[in-house]
């Protein structure tokens, strides 16, 4: 793309902040490429300020438009397949989080599994164990020795 | 919303069937030096109050506390607490199985007043959590017996 070294003061004489004006329209009629860049600006411009435009409804198309609006209204509504599954969703979420939720506040009852005494093992000779449940939930160890004082 | 729900779902029974098997273990322990002193009322010296219902089905009316204490231990950590001058506590958590009972093995060590030691009693025990086990019937040279009642969560 071929470029001038005045490209910059044709964008200012665009904006209307030219020092001096007239030099840049002499310059433009001799300079192709900043004819060029003059109208692409000029384009650009332009673009904008169309998008900037809001739509409009042309006085003719109004009433056909207000009367689309009406038959929007007034119409029945379809059964709708999409509405029976939107609902079956729904039914189905709220069993889930209800589940969800027994399972969090209420866990399953778990059996209760007694303390439980595996193994026992003693260095002294001629001694018993025996473990006993209590009242109370504890469990009671007890070791009989025979006398057997270390010494 | 489904998506949410069937999260929700999961994370309940995950949380619901899914046991603590890796935290450490809390474990409790109360020592004492039992006595039948034909007393009208129980003593309890005040560290043993958390003990009082545990052991009143023992033959004892007397209870001095040797040593108490709360401690956290990670499982397969063997840990000590020496009671007195005769007798030690070694705890090790092996495991916690799926209705949060730990299984503890433990051992009470003997040492002589000529230094020599021996394993007063090891018991291997599957603990329920929050009920507490006592272990009655080692003499104390000081008179009376070594009442250790532990407990584990």
């Amino acid at each position: 793309m071929k470029t001038c070294r005045h490209q910059n003061t044709v964008e200012a004489f665009f904006d209307g902040e030219a020092k001096d004006p007239e030099w840049v329209e002499a310059h433009l009629a001799d300079c192709a490429v900043c004819r060029e860049y003059h109208s692409l600006l000029s384009a650009v411009r332009n673009g904008i300020a169309a998008s900037r435009q809001a739509p409009s409804i042309a006085e003719p198309q109004f009433d056909l438009f207000m009367s689309g609006i009406a038959e929007g209204i007034e119409r029945q509504p379809r059964y709708s397949f999409r509405g029976l599954w939107a609902y079956t969703s729904l039914v189905t979420a709220a069993i889930l989080v209800g589940l969800a939720l027994a399972f969090t506040l209420f866990p399953a009852n778990r059996p209760v599994e007694a303390t439980e005494i595996q193994a026992v093992y003693t260095d002294y000779d001629g001694a018993t164990v025996d473990w006993y449940p209590s009242d109370d939930g504890s469990t009671t160890i007890w070791i009989k020795t025979a006398g057997d004082d270390l010494e | 919303m489904t998506f949410l729900s069937i999260t929700l779902v999961s994370m309940a029974l995950l949380h619901s069937d899914t046991p603590d098997t890796k935290s450490p273990i809390q474990f409790s322990y109360w020592a004492a030096q039992a006595t039948q002193e034909n007393r009208k009322e129980p003593l309890f010296d005040p560290e043993l109050n958390d003990i009082r219902k545990a052991v009143a089905d023992l033959p004892f009316d007397t209870y001095h506390a040797i040593k108490t204490g709360k401690s956290e231990i990670k499982l397969l950590e063997d840990k000590e607490f020496p009671l007195d001058a005769q007798y030690g506590l070694h705890v090790m958590p092996m495991e916690k199985d799926a209705n949060n009972r730990i299984k503890v093995d433990m051992r009470i060590m003997e040492t002589s007043k000529a230094g020599k030691e021996r394993t007063a009693l090891a018991p291997s025990i599957m603990m329920q959590p929050d009920k507490m086990v006592k272990m009655r019937g080692l003499k104390l040279t000081g008179g009376g017996e070594l009442v250790l009642v532990v407990k584990a969560q």
